[in-house]
């Protein structure tokens, strides 16, 4: 980690600087961090950005094909659907809608998951094997059932299937921390801080989650993308967002029927729900690499 | 004067569990008894699976003993909280690159134990971790490295900076020099016999290395199976070796193959 | 006569920073039938030689040499599927750690069915029965020439239940199955008890001296393989700085280095007083970015003078190797 720099001075960087400093140098990771920084733009910014109303209907221009084929219009760029909505602006909104949801979850989950694995595997006693032996029995169920079951139980909404993808998404994030931070405490520094008298919060802030990044990048990554297709999924199905809400799964379903008579209406939910995957994978196994590397 | 540190009929059982319902009970040490004085070196060898690591991690506060007390300046230790204890005794583990977390600096590694058991101030920590890295040789220019800018040795004298810093009464060193060269291992003894000198701090040393053993210890105790085979003082150990499991361990060292 | 003939030897290794040259121009010579010792420090470089004669190496590697012949092969104008065919009949070698080196979930018996010969193991449609028993049979002879007393429990087992020693055994037991030439023992003792070390040298003395077989010895303590080798190799940071029968090593060491390897052979007698300082060079290895140039002990020599930023060609005084400037003459 120590640096030589062009006026041979020795610089000493700490290890998120280097790590940095390492993925600086990967032009694929750079490139997809800056489509990651974009998408997060269109989200905050889609208001601005959108050319109509999504619910806005041209009743003279219904099922216009994208602007690349033939019968056009130049003001709609990627076509209108059934009603004369423009499509450019309704997936932009589905994109709002369903990232900004999966994001969220994201965060959540991450909190709660990190809190909720750290006291299981810092802890012993009941309170610990409880909790693995309630875990291990909801992690039997397959995520999206339980998603399922959570929205029959809560009522029908967008609301509702996001708390229900983070709860059921919530036990293998739990188990895939409490498994890196098991096999982290049994590291000799970890426990010459024990000796030192540490608590388990100061073990866990300076000695445990520095060393835990690669795993918890991968952990992430993992959750975000699960969440984006159980998002979409519970929409597609219906139990999600309702009709007035824009979602990628739903803008899928609408225009299911129409898929003879204008099939981009449902391609492009369906390309932009498999772009935020790969980006958002892209960029995030540029940070592991990044950081593995920077751990040699 | 008051021995520092007495171990009294120390034991350590294990259950281990045999099928459903039976268990038998094996041992990791017992009845192990010494005392240690002031500036003084006790060594423990012993072949591995003789229980000496256990039994210096019983000690050092890892692990609990089934049975038996240890008493240092006359107090049984396990009444002692965990601060005063970690006051009096501190380990260093074998492998210092294992020991110290990799991404925290050096400088945040030798506070910690300070902030931790000590009521000074920044400034007073600060010249505290100061007169420590003097004392194990080691600039102050190196409180921003990283462990693994360092090399192996630089990682021990850290080590055994951070073992010194509260001014500890005994050092219980497992196994440190075993996997060093050899220059480096008579690097380590000199900064640890200097640190002798100055401090007047008690060593409980852990080796299998017959011949450096000799050198820096003033008491041994040779372990075999978690029984104690001999416990003596070094000079008598190597002149006259009570049990066989010594002398095979004195013999093997260094055998001359040309003969 | 020599088995192997390596005549300036260096290796560079390409990294981010510019090449780095690893090891410089080592010359090494091993005479068939005789423990070569190559002792260095740890970063040393000893590793890096060993892989280079097994043709081991990473692509950023340039390994460079004069000559490097195994007695008439030519190991440099090898392919590397010639050079792997070589490594299993004529070369072996063994490594530290040798339970990382046995796979864990295989057993002892599969893992040495593997190394045997092939005419052993080649597939017979018939009698297989017997083929299965020849092959048990050379398998516990094999167990029985490293020292292994209780075969049948030995080849039964997976390689986590046994303790080091029997590991590195086995591992040279699969070293020795195709009766190689030279066999090459990346410091087989390292993290190991003082009495598994000294059964593992004195197994390696017996094969040498019953079998004949000509033995690289690397390893980082001079003392423990120093009585054992007949030719001593001193490298340092990469050079080799001193290399000659043990008798001129020990009884007339030039080097000022191997002087003070020589001292760290204490003879814990009378003569050391106990918990006195013991004698090191000043200062410690550096890093392999950050060589000094010319003779790369120069920081750390008590006897550098000005001309030591020079690199010191080797001078060989009758067999007698040494790469200094100033090297202690004269006292036969």
């Amino acid at each position: 980690m120590l640096i030589n720099n062009e006026f041979n001075e020795q610089k000493i960087q700490s290890p998120l600087q280097y790590i940095w400093s390492i993925f600086r140098n990967k032009s694929i990771a750079v490139m997809s961090m800056w489509a990651v920084v974009t998408l997060i733009i269109i989200i905050i910014f889609c208001h601005y950005i959108i050319p109509y109303p999504p619910s806005l209907q041209h009743p003279n221009m219904l099922l216009l094909p994208p602007y690349w084929a033939d019968g056009s219009e130049q003001a709609h760029l990627l076509g209108t659907d059934d009603l004369g909505r423009d499509t450019f602006s309704r997936l932009l909104k589905g994109v709002q809608l369903t990232l900004s949801g999966a994001l969220l979850i994201t965060l959540v989950i991450s909190i709660l998951g990190i809190i909720i694995g750290a006291t299981a595997a810092l802890t012993q006693g009941i309170k610990a094997s409880v909790l693995h032996h309630f875990l291990d029995a909801l992690l039997a169920i397959p995520t999206l059932l339980t998603a399922l079951i959570l929205i029959v139980l809560l009522g029908m909404s967008f609301e509702n299937s996001l708390l229900a993808v983070s709860l059921s998404l919530l036990p293998q994030f739990i188990r895939g921390i409490y498994i890196c931070i098991e096999s982290e405490l049994n590291k000799q520094y970890l426990i010459a801080l024990r000796l030192d008298g540490a608590t388990n919060i100061r073990l866990l802030r300076f000695g445990i989650l520095p060393n835990i990044i690669e795993p918890l990048v991968t952990l992430l990554n993992r959750s975000f993308t699960m969440a984006i297709l159980e998002i979409t999924t519970l929409g597609f199905l219906g139990f999600g967002a309702n009709m007035e809400e824009i979602e990628l799964g739903v803008l899928i379903s609408q225009n299911l029927d129409l898929v003879y008579l204008s099939p981009y209406l449902v391609l492009f939910p369906g390309l932009a729900i498999f772009i935020i995957i790969i980006i958002f994978n892209v960029f995030s196994e540029g940070i592991r690499h990044a950081v593995i590397e920077g751990e040699e | 004067m008051c021995t520092l540190l007495n171990v009294e009929n120390l034991c350590k059982t294990y259950r281990q569990n045999k099928g459903l319902f039976r268990s038998n009970i094996h041992s990791a040490y017992k009845n192990v008894n010494f005392s240690l004085d002031k500036a003084k070196t006790l060594s423990i060898i012993g072949e591995s699976g003789s229980g000496k690591g256990t039994l210096v991690q019983t000690i050092a506060g890892l692990r609990t003993q089934s049975s038996g007390e240890i008493y240092l300046r006359g107090k049984p230790l396990s009444k002692l909280s965990l601060q005063e204890r970690c006051k009096s005794v501190r380990m260093l583990f074998h492998a210092p690159s294992d020991s110290l977390n990799p991404k925290v600096t050096i400088g945040r590694i030798l506070s910690s134990p300070l902030e931790l058991n000590s009521n000074l101030t920044a400034i007073e920590r600060e010249l505290q971790i100061k007169k420590t890295l003097n004392l194990v040789g080691l600039l102050p220019d190196y409180l921003a490295f990283y462990p693994n800018m360092l090399s192996s040795v630089q990682q021990h004298q850290v080590a055994l900076a951070r073992a010194m810093i509260l001014d500890p009464d005994i050092i219980i060193a497992d196994q440190i020099l075993a996997g060093l060269d050899i220059s480096l291992r008579f690097k380590l003894v000199n900064l640890l016999l200097n640190i002798q000198e100055q401090k007047k701090v008690s060593y409980i040393i852990v080796a299998h290395n017959m011949n450096l053993v000799r050198h820096i210890s003033d008491h041994i105790i040779v372990m075999h199976q978690g029984e104690v085979v001999e416990n003596d003082m070094t000079e008598k150990v190597y002149s006259s070796p009570k049990s066989n499991i010594t002398k095979h361990l004195l013999q093997s060292h260094q055998p001359d193959y040309r003969k | 006569m020599a088995l192997l003939d390596i005549r300036n030897l260096s290796i560079d290794i390409v990294t981010a920073q510019g090449k780095i040259r690893v090891i410089d121009k080592a010359t090494l010579n091993i005479v068939e039938g005789t423990i070569h010792g190559l002792v260095g420090e740890t970063g040393s470089g000893k590793s890096l030689i060993a892989k280079a004669i097994l043709g081991l190496h990473n692509e950023n590697w340039i390994v460079t040499a004069d000559r490097m012949f195994l007695d008439h092969i030519d190991l440099q104008k090898l392919s590397s599927k010639e050079r792997r065919k070589i490594m299993g009949t004529e070369i072996a070698i063994i490594f530290q750690n040798p339970r990382s080196y046995l796979d864990p979930s295989k057993k002892i018996y599969e893992q040495m069915c593997e190394v045997l010969p092939k005419s052993m193991t080649k597939k017979r449609l018939f009698n297989t029965v017997a083929s299965h028993k020849n092959q048990k049979r050379v398998i516990k002879e094999l167990l029985h020439k490293v020292g292994v007393q209780n075969d049948q429990e030995v080849i039964n087992s997976y390689a986590s239940e046994l303790p080091e020693g029997i590991c590195q055994k086995v591992m040279i037991a699969m070293a020795i199955a195709n009766n190689p030439r030279l066999l090459i023992a990346d410091e087989p003792t390292t993290s190991m008890e003082v009495v598994t070390q000294a059964q593992i040298f004195r197994l390696l003395f017996k094969l040498n001296q019953l079998h004949n077989t000509t033995i690289l010895l690397l390893s980082n303590n001079f003392g423990s393989i120093s009585n054992l080798s007949d030719y001593i190799s001193l490298i340092y940071c990469g050079q080799t700085v001193e290399s000659g029968s043990y008798k001129q090593i020990i009884k007339s060491p030039m080097h000022p280095y191997t002087q003070a390897m020589i001292k760290t052979i204490l003879e814990f007698d009378d003569n050391v007083e106990h918990k006195s300082q013991l004698y090191t060079l000043p200062g410690s290895i550096p890093s392999v970015n950050q060589l000094p140039i010319g003779c790369r002990l120069g920081p750390r020599c008590p006897k550098a003078q000005k001309k030591c930023v020079l690199n010191p060609e080797a001078v060989n005084y009758k067999g007698h190797i040494i790469r200094c400037h100033f090297p202690t003459l004269g006292e036969k």
